[in-house]
């Protein structure tokens, strides 16, 4: 199974994000954005800002549960979601690609100042987590199986 | 959530007339029958009707594009709960 590494700062996960429409011609690398990983969260999110970005038209009207126990409405749009993968070569050297997937995600109710893209449990279901703490050895930490 | 004077919802920058109008109908009319016989599929909309109805969201997206073009249509997972969106929920 691959995995992706990332410092965790500021007790945050925050990872370089690539979000595109699928099916669109585009050119070049897509768009980066940057992602809070949120273990807890079942969906992935963005911002306005990257639907304005991307001029992304949506694709339904999902809900989401808020902390009072009422659903709540908001639209959801059939995006593509890159995320930087490692994986070890035969050398034995980590090789970084962006692995991307489509998604169905939702968008977020209000725009953070410090992220655009809630990485839920959907996107990153099929890798393994590996998250550093800055500080180096003993304070490497694995997240998930 | 805001309406514009022409009733459609606006969300910052975010306008969505087609799946309002899809969402509206799906609960109105389709809803009870799609959860009995199509639980956990996909349902692909287009003006307030349901077109089809496929396995994967992907394939529903890749017909709706090709037969209405992005924006002309919508799709609805069938059943699907609310999110649980963890500690944001909480904010929220």
């Amino acid at each position: 199974m691959p995995t992706f590494a990332d410092n965790i700062t500021d007790n945050q996960i925050l990872l370089g994000v690539g979000v595109s429409v699928p099916d669109l011609q585009q050119e070049g690398q897509p768009p980066a954005f940057a992602g809070l990983v949120d273990t807890g969260a079942q969906r992935t999110m963005v911002s306005s800002q990257v639907v304005a970005h991307l001029a992304a038209t949506p694709t339904g009207i999902a809900s989401f549960m808020s902390a009072s126990g009422q659903p709540l409405e908001t639209p959801e749009f059939w995006l593509n979601i890159n995320i930087p993968i490692a994986v070890g070569s035969p050398e034995g050297n980590q090789i970084t690609f962006a692995s991307g997937q489509d998604l169905s995600v939702l968008l977020l109710p209000f725009d953070p100042h410090n992220f655009d893209v809630l990485l839920g449990m959907d996107r990153a279901v099929d890798t393994v987590p590996d998250f550093r703490w800055p500080g180096g050895a003993g304070e490497h930490r694995r997240v998930g199986p | 959530m805001e309406r514009n004077a022409g009733g459609v919802r606006e969300i910052g920058p975010v306008t969505i007339p087609q799946v309002e109008v899809d969402h509206a109908a799906y609960n109105d009319k389709y809803r009870q029958d799609m959860e009995r016989e199509h639980f956990g599929r996909v349902a692909l909309m287009h003006q307030g009707e349901v077109v089809g109805v496929y396995n994967d969201r992907g394939d529903a997206y890749s017909i709706g594009c090709e037969k209405y073009g992005l924006g002309n249509f919508s799709m609805k997972r069938i059943g699907q709960r609310p999110a649980q969106l963890g500690s944001l929920g909480i904010t929220l």
